[in-house]
């Protein structure tokens, strides 16, 4: 029931912080309205890298104290980090068709998000693959913590190759209705990005469960436990 | 300056909309299977 609730809240904020980008921020000098794609493209990549950094966090910490919770907080970091990182490509490419012309383009900033996807899908790939959940546990955290080393690559890559992809812009080169508009999509991504972080560690935790009351042995008749 | 485009916007928050709502019912849906397998467990 508490879920419901806080689920309706963070979704009316969405919407709210969407209709703030698409109706009340105004359009831009030079792009007009497509500029727009801003307020959902750019919260997707701050949240998507942000969880991912957080997944860096759960694969280091597992491995120095070995509990469950760190694995189950890199797992779910990680799977939610990989689906924004999933719907940051499109968004791009929305993007880039109408200012640059082309829907994609071998861009460092591109490619190397191209490749962040690619590598944090395999991780979650390779878990599906070991059975012992400790073994699991284990090789993901470091191979978590190994394929990271993208994610600051992804965020300085604008600055280090000066190519097509524009740099981080400031706040103070842009309008405060711009700033707002960005400030809420972000946060309120960033509410629901938390909510499913939540529902999916609860959710590794019972299947954990289950698995090892599945993994017991039946108990056995009245009669033979004479 | 660039004008319309409203196209492209459009479908980028469409696409938002859905890939979070699809991830969201997929958490639902892992719920519920996992709810039944607890049932089945007992």
């Amino acid at each position: 029931m508490k879920s419901k609730v806080i689920l309706i809240f963070l979704i009316l904020f969405f919407a709210f912080a969407q209709y703030w980008g698409l109706v009340r921020a105004p359009a831009d000098r030079m792009m007009g309205d497509v500029y727009r794609i801003l307020f959902v493209h750019v919260p997707a990549a701050w949240n998507a890298l942000l969880l991912l950094t957080v997944s860096f966090v759960g694969c280091l910490l597992y491995l120095l104290r070995r509990k469950e919770f760190w694995d189950r907080l890199a797992h779910s970091s990680m799977e939610i980090g990989l689906v924004l990182t999933g719907l940051v490509l499109p968004l791009g490419s929305l993007w880039a068709k109408p200012t640059w012309g082309v829907w994609w383009t071998w861009d460092p900033r591109l490619t190397t998000t191209m490749i962040l996807f690619i590598l944090y899908a395999g991780v979650l790939i390779l878990r599906q693959l070991i059975d012992d959940p400790v073994r699991r546990a284990k090789i993901s955290s470091a191979v978590g913590l190994l394929i990271y080393l993208n994610v600051p690559i992804v965020y300085l890559s604008v600055r280090w190759w000066r190519s097509l992809h524009q740099l981080q812009s400031s706040p103070s080169t842009m309008d405060p209705q711009m700033v707002l508009a960005l400030r809420l999509n972000a946060f309120a991504l960033l509410g629901l990005a938390v909510f499913f972080l939540v529902q999916r560690m609860r959710l590794l935790k019972r299947e954990a469960l289950i698995e090892e009351k599945e993994s017991l042995p039946p108990p056995l008749p009245r009669g033979a436990q004479s | 300056m660039i004008h319309g485009g409203w196209e492209f916007v459009w479908g980028a928050y469409g696409l938002t909309w859905f890939v979070l709502t699809s991830y969201g019912f997929s958490l639902w849906q892992r719920h519920r299977r996992l709810s039944k397998r607890e049932k089945n467990s007992r």
